[in-house]
């Protein structure tokens, strides 16, 4: 272990004197300093916050990959280059424990960094939301719902495959079943009929959640419904609804009547009472809209259940926990590249390799469609179905690859108060730093043990 | 067990495509025994570069056997049982004398007692104490060879591996290394020496191997390549002339044939070196490497201050083996010159 941090302080101290990296950090000061100064939030406290810690370390995260990507594979490649590496390996220091030590100084790089600037980032963050400048009711409204810790809860499920499979089996038994469509692809489109269906209320009508709490859920004032609609007009437009929100049992149901854009996101803060009692919560909406407007709640993300379950503090430090396993991993992707390749080759593979892992929507949706690759391309002359095959593979082994490594922005999450659980943390640790560290890791070793680091072309 | 072992080692460069570009090293067999100092001579490409890397574990043979105290040079157990000093210098330049030698200190796994006093007596052994703040980029190549050296023997090493070692050096530094390296022979260390310097090389090395394009041309202790054994030197104070003339008379007629006859010269190297002795005690100061200051504790036959260390030599690096067959033989073959040298030399009987 003496000789993982002796390289880990000397890949540290190499990272510091790389001037790329001492230029992305001076940017990241002017960054950290400036932004908050420079851009204007909606002049809401809720605005403000939010620009403060997620554009401000959304930032400095974006600063600290380049950098990261950068002093990675030089880690590796520049030593080889410089032939500095011809003292290291001549020495009695494995391939892992050569790896081992570059990206410990490269998280340590990292962690140290990022520290500094989410603890500056809350000084400001505090200084400029202290009592003294705040009304009494921005502050009642920061305590209440900006800096928390909310839980975003999900429904309770419903039986939507099971609906839709007595739906098939009703068109099997009456001989309706199209015959120019895949039994597959007809069970899907009941499926979405089925989901639409239960989100959809009519004018006058009323749609019925339940939600199960988690242990922890702490006592509030007030607590908020998100919500994502669409609805059947166009253009911007106000929707007056009203919501029933109780325990199923003892407690008291309250009723919130609210206006609500007929389009998009927005929420309902309902009074904390309302939790009093004991089972799943209730929550009911009813579409009492002078005009007579059908509302589509979204299928996805239609309704969440905000309640506070924690602090801030200890929610922003998990962010932070969160940030730090996703650079981790980008420390061992530009090691690992820079043990593969020579110094401009690997930074541009690692690269490439950050922004196929940036459009893992895309690669979703290649991976998931059933129309062919080509057939999307009108007026191009068909290719092999072999090649459609293949294609439509290597989309699906991409998607295996990147899709669990994907999260949601835990900056982002902090900066609207969502709750972010020691689970989510640990599970991130897992995927991102033991395991997809831990293959690249293997593979760097591999080639490292492979390969001839004094050849003359080096 | 020989120290290193090479069993038809070829070593074949190939281009990117895989195909095979140049054949470095070409069926090289070769033996280096504990204790011993054996060097690597030949021309620039004649592969002595090539053959260390591979021995250090840089480069990976085609083909053939190379092992390295028994295992192969990739083994970190082998590896930490060797110093290797390169060529060039390829040590961190924003590192001081002290943060380069921990540092590598710490890769062999030293405690912090035994870097610190390790390194405390490699700088004042090597006359850098008093540069031991400044950073390694700013040494003139003299001083950073210098500390190459003094980082391949922080772990005191039993395969010392030094690729041009005197390359950079003044004639007092190379003088130091030369002192070091039969030091160190003596402790029973095996030193592998690559060198453009023959002057050096045969100052040092037990054995030489003269490689040219890949291969051995000759290989052996450096008496049995250099003397040769048809004619003699002698010796002897400078004579009036008239006892001069008898004496080549006396040779001439045991020769049959006319003796050479000059002044010995003395050496540029010695001659130099007492020049700047000489001027050191008139007082003059260098900015540049201090005069050496004898050998490391850790690194000396006999070290008082080291007693622990050496309950441990005896198992860690036992006293040189017998010397075997062929150094032997050499030496009857000297004994036997002697002999006939004495013989020449008698007076005549008076008739």
């Amino acid at each position: 272990m003496r000789s993982v941090w002796a390289i880990a302080l000397i890949s540290l101290r190499n990272a510091i004197r790389s001037r790329v990296v001492v230029l992305l950090l001076a940017i990241l000061v002017l960054g950290v300093i400036g932004i908050p100064l420079t851009v204007k939030s909606d002049g809401t406290l809720a605005g403000y916050v939010q620009i403060l810690v997620r554009y401000t370390l959304g930032f400095t995260m974006g600063v600290l990959m380049l950098a990261t990507v950068w002093a990675g594979c030089a880690a590796v490649a520049s030593e080889i280059q410089r032939r500095q590496i011809h003292l290291l390996i001549t020495k009695p220091v494995s391939a892992a424990q050569l790896w081992l030590g570059k990206w410990l100084g490269l998280v340590i790089l990292n962690t140290v960094v990022l520290a500094v600037c989410a603890l500056v980032t809350y000084g400001l963050l505090r200084w400029n939301t202290r009592a003294e400048i705040l009304t009494p009711a921005d502050r009642q409204l920061l305590a209440a719902e900006i800096i928390v810790a909310r839980a975003r809860l999900a429904p309770q499920p419903f039986a939507a495959e099971q609906r839709a499979q007595q739906r098939y089996a009703a068109l099997q038994t009456r001989n309706e079943l199209p015959t120019n469509m895949a039994p597959a692809a007809i069970f899907k489109a009941l499926l979405n009929a089925v989901q639409i269906e239960a989100n959809t209320i009519q004018p006058g009508g009323r749609l019925t959640w339940r939600f199960d709490l988690p242990p922890g859920v702490s006592a509030t004032p007030t607590f908020q419904l998100r919500c994502k609609v669409a609805s059947a007009l166009l253009g911007p437009m106000s929707m007056t609804g009203r919501w029933v929100v109780g325990r199923e049992r003892g407690g008291a149901a309250c009723e919130v009547v609210a206006d609500h854009p007929a389009h998009g996101q927005f929420s309902v803060s309902v009074p904390g009472r309302a939790l009093a009692g004991e089972g799943a919560v209730r929550v009911e909406y009813h579409n009492i809209n002078e005009t007579p407007v059908t509302l589509l709640f979204d299928v996805e993300s239609g309704l969440r259940l905000l309640v506070p379950v924690g602090g801030w503090v200890p929610n922003y430090l998990r962010a932070l926990l969160i940030s730090v396993c996703l650079l981790a991993l980008i420390a061992a992707l530009g090691i690992t590249a820079g043990s593969l390749f020579s110094m401009p080759v690997a930074a541009f593979a690692t690269f490439q390799t950050l922004v196929i892992f940036n459009t893992a929507g895309m690669v979703h949706s290649l991976a998931t469609r059933e129309a062919s690759f080509a057939a999307a391309l009108p007026g191009v002359v068909q290719p092999p179905g072999w090649l459609d095959e293949a294609m439509s593979w290597f989309y699906r082994g991409l998607e295996l690859l990147i899709m669990p490594m994907q999260n949601d922005d835990p900056l982002a999450m902090v900066a609207t108060g969502e709750w972010i659980s020691w689970g989510d943390v640990s599970w991130t640790f897992a995927k991102q730093v033991v395991l997809a560290s831990g293959v690249l890791m293997l593979l760097a070793v591999a080639a490292l043990r492979r390969r001839e680091l004094a050849l003359p072309t080096d | 067990m020989p120290v290193v072992e090479a069993r038809a080692v070829t070593k074949v460069f190939r281009d990117f495509w895989r195909r095979p570009k140049v054949r470095a090293v070409d069926g090289l067999s070769f033996e280096v025994r504990r204790g011993e100092v054996f060097g690597l001579l030949g021309p620039n490409g004649s592969g002595k570069s090539t053959t260390l890397k591979m021995i250090l574990g840089l480069l990976h043979p085609t083909r053939g056997q190379l092992a390295v105290l028994g295992r192969s040079p990739r083994d970190v157990r082998a590896k930490a049982r060797v110093g290797y000093l390169p060529e060039e210098s390829y040590l961190y330049p924003y590192l001081t004398p002290d943060e380069t030698l921990d540092f590598y200190g710490r890769l062999f796994d030293l405690d912090a007692r035994e870097r610190k006093q390790r390194t405390a007596q490699l700088l004042e052994m090597l006359g850098l104490q008093h540069a031991r703040r400044r950073t390694v980029g700013e040494f003139s190549k003299g001083m950073a060879r210098r500390i190459g050296l003094a980082q391949a023997l922080i772990n005191d090493p039993d395969l010392v591996v030094l690729d041009e070692p005197t390359s950079g050096l003044d004639p007092l530094g190379c003088r130091q290394v030369k002192d070091l390296i039969l030091t160190l022979a003596q402790r029973g260390k095996t030193v592998l020496v690559s060198s453009h310097q023959l002057a050096d090389v045969e100052d040092v090395c037990d054995r030489v191997a003269i490689l040219y394009n890949g291969r051995i041309q000759a290989m052996g202790s450096i008496p049995s390549l250099l003397e040769d054994t048809h004619q003699c030197r002698v010796t002897f104070p400078d004579l009036p002339a008239e006892q001069m003339q008898r004496l080549v008379a006396a040779l001439r007629a045991a020769l049959g044939t006319e003796p050479g006859i000059e002044h010995p010269r003395r050496d540029l190297e010695q001659f130099f070196l007492d020049v700047v002795e000489q001027a050191r005690r008139a007082g003059g100061e260098s900015s540049g490497a201090a005069p050496a200051q004898g050998v490391a504790a850790y690194l000396q036959p006999e070290a008082p201050a080291e007693a622990a260390l050496q309950t441990l030599l005896p198992q860690i690096a036992p006293e040189p083996e017998p010397s075997s067959a062929a150094p032997a033989a050499d030496a009857a073959a000297l004994r036997a010159a002697d002999e006939k040298l004495k013989q020449l030399l008698k007076p005549d009987k008076p008739s």
